[in-house]
């Protein structure tokens, strides 16, 4: 039987929940905007809406009953294992890849607000000064701060990626590129 | 009639070395080997696309012969698809968005420092999957073309469901986060001009989403996203250097394919089959053969830590489906892929007509592309493998060493898709949802499936009502369909019981066991 004392019920995640709440949400608006376009248009919208509320109301539904298993089984069990019953990564899940989430999950907030940082420059310096001066540039900084490279190295990396960027992307191959606002 | 039926064998015979022959014209070996390059590099290089490449190098084959040219397109296009698996394998990074299911196990096969392996194996499997493709195209165009013109818009509308299933039974026990996550795919892919009524959906008045969300940006986001914040978030390597065997494993690799010969067979088979119907392509494919290869797979647990038979599937699959994806557009005209839409392009411009003349009176052309192919391949794996060793060095390289390099990757491959800054958000946005996605255990590959096949899902049920009203869902082929589909869905609730069975089974025995031997002792 779920939920005896031999076999733990693990907690449900606040997380999991935030997450069907918010697809339970999302397929309601887009049912309710659809609404206001003609059959044809409408037509797959809504079986594919309301197919995605069902299922995320069955998903909560499975959330409430795994709660209350939950609790049965910490009520039966109160002094076993404090590990156990804790959620741990379901072996069969697909790329339930542990080491992105021990990563993600063991990083500090400093380390975090670090890398959005960096990926923040990069990507507002592409869109305003384009992507010729951002690569070099970026290069440059992130391996003399971030990766503590030295002058030299710093600086060849960034010469040979803006060389081989305008080279390979823009005079070989024609692609275009993010030219800036500025 | 049999002299007759004997003297056409070899007739056919006589054309198919006849066409060996031209592309063994050195002028038409050079462009195969100028196409076979560029292709190699475009196939490194995440985010542009074969497809892409096709079309920009399409005008440079006026004023070639059919065959010149073909040896130039078709030589680069196989080859994306061969040499794409080798970023997915080393950095996680989909070379080609047709790569995307090598990343599930090549990737973790190289964090663990099995790179070798995974990349002996991939290139192997990939070459073996294209000459089967090869093979098959050779031998099926005629006997094929009453089979695809006997399904009609509610086969196709079963074939995409059964497709989507198939990759949402993969989520282990979460199954129904994979339907919610498939459905959020199929709501993306609605995104745009509504073709049957014109009316923009799900668009909130801005321009940019009229065309709707390009694939590209979102594959990128998907599954790069993630794997470059996590090198600057951990600044190790991608391969674990304290595990590493470097380039021990890549005969163990090319022994694997051997060994697991019956999966490269079987995941070849699935990409011609789904290759051949129009509109459901590469992307479609792999996940269908990687799918079916964890089903089938003594070990399904590994599939996604890095799974051998994973990496087979995806590389077999990934070749053998341009094969099957150029049978519709060689017999009908209608092609089987983005690239092989593309390719259709360069029929017009060479003076062929795809369909009944290219069985007959070019049929020289059709079996020249079959060389191609399987020459294509066969030069793309033994240059893979002559640089192998510089190319798994790349991946002891520090972390930060390749954030730079691979945060432009990211911006170019996301932004080239359709020249448009907004694609880079999109991008980004994608790259959220898959960190939230590992971060809570919400499958991101039916997301993706999904936004592929929401257009063509929308198309078949459309135009299956227009044509038959509700009645279709009462057609044999669409009930037999449906219930594989059932099956596939159900799989793996029916697994999880049986398992727990057999696990509860032993411990009962163990409990009266234990009774009757403490009966003894009482």
């Amino acid at each position: 039987m779920r939920g005896s004392a031999a076999e733990p019920v693990p907690a449900v995640r606040g997380g999991d929940v935030l997450i069907a709440l918010i697809m339970l949400a999302v397929f309601v608006l887009a049912y309710v905007y659809a609404q206001q376009w003609p059959f044809r248009a409408r037509f797959f919208p809504e079986y594919v809406s309301v197919a995605g509320a069902a299922f995320a109301v069955l998903k909560l539904v499975g959330y409430g009953v795994q709660l209350r298993w939950h609790r049965a089984w910490n009520r039966q069990a109160p002094e076993s294992d404090p590990a156990a019953g804790k959620t741990e990564p379901d072996p069969e899940d697909d790329q339930a890849d542990y080491s992105l989430e021990y990563v993600f999950g063991t990083a500090t907030r400093r380390e975090w607000a670090a890398a959005l940082g960096w990926i923040a420059a990069f990507f507002v310096s592409l869109w305003l000064v384009g992507v010729f001066i951002t690569v070099p540039l970026f290069a440059f900084a992130y391996l003399r701060i971030a990766g503590k490279a030295g002058w030299l190295a710093a600086a060849a990396y960034a010469a040979v990626a803006g060389a081989v960027l305008w080279l390979a992307f823009y005079q070989l191959l024609y692609v275009p590129m993010p030219a800036g606002v500025f | 009639m049999p002299g007759f039926r004997l003297k056409g064998r070899f007739a056919l015979f006589g054309t198919l070395f006849e066409s060996l022959g031209q592309v063994l014209e050195p002028e038409t070996l050079l462009l195969m080997l100028a196409g076979i390059a560029i292709g190699f590099v475009v196939g490194v290089l995440p985010g542009l696309g074969g497809s892409v490449t096709l079309a920009l190098m399409l005008p440079f084959v006026f004023g070639m012969e059919p065959v010149q040219a073909f040896a130039f397109l078709l030589g680069m296009w196989v080859v994306t698809a061969t040499t794409g698996d080798i970023t997915s394998v080393l950095f996680g990074v989909p070379g080609e968005a047709t790569s995307a299911a090598t990343v599930l196990d090549g990737y973790p096969m190289t964090k663990r420092g099995e790179a070798g392996r995974a990349l002996g194996a991939v290139l192997l499997s990939s070459t073996q999957g294209a000459i089967l493709g090869a093979i098959f195209l050779a031998l099926s165009v005629p006997i094929l073309r009453p089979l695809v013109l006997a399904f009609g818009p509610p086969e196709f509308f079963m074939l995409t469901l059964l497709g989507l299933t198939f990759v949402v039974s993969l989520s282990g026990r979460n199954v129904l986060k994979g339907f919610i996550m498939a459905a959020l795919g199929m709501l993306v892919a609605l995104v745009g001009i509504d073709p049957q009524a014109g009316v923009p959906r799900y668009t909130f008045d801005q321009l940019y989403l009229w065309d709707g969300i390009d694939i590209v940006p979102l594959v990128v986001g998907l599954f790069a996203g993630a794997e470059v914040l996590q090198l600057m978030l951990s600044k190790s390597s991608i391969a674990n250097r304290e595990t590493s065997s470097e380039l021990s494993g890549i005969g163990q690799g090319i022994r694997d394919t051997f060994r697991h010969w019956s999966v490269v067979v079987r995941s070849s088979a699935i990409g011609i089959g789904i290759g051949i119907i129009p509109g459901m392509g590469g992307s479609v494919s792999q996940f269908i053969a990687y799918g079916h290869a964890q089903q089938t797979s003594k070990h399904p647990e590994e599939f996604g830590k890095g799974s051998i038979e994973g990496v087979l599937a995806a590389g077999a699959n990934n070749n053998a489906k341009d094969a099957g994806a150029l049978v519709p557009t060689i017999a009908f005209g209608i092609p089987g892929s983005v690239g092989a839409a593309v390719l259709l392009g360069a029929f017009l411009i060479t003076g062929l007509n795809p369909g009944p003349e290219m069985l007959t009176e070019n049929l020289d052309v059709t079996f020249s592309m079959v060389w191609i192919m399987v020459l294509a391949n066969i030069v793309a794996v033994a240059v893979s493998f002559l640089l192998l060793r510089q190319l798994i060095k790349l991946t002891f390289i520090p972390g930060t060493w390749l954030v730079p390099f691979l945060l432009i990757l990211l911006g170019i491959g996301a932004y080239t898709a359709n020249n448009n800054f907004n694609d880079i958000f999109v991008m980004l946005g994608a790259a959220v949802l898959g960190i939230v996605a590992i971060q809570w255990d919400w499958p991101r590959v039916p997301f993706l499936l999904a936004v592929v096949l929401g257009g063509l899902a929308e198309r078949y049920l459309f135009l299956s009502h227009e044509l038959h009203g509700w009645s279709w869902l009462s057609e044999p082929s669409v009930l037999g369909i449906g219930a594989a589909m059932v099956f596939v869905a159900l799989w793996p609730y029916v697994r999880a019981i049986l398992r727990w069975r057999s696990a509860a089974a032993p411990a009962e025995v163990e409990e009266s066991d234990r009774e009757k031997v403490s009966g003894v002792g009482e």
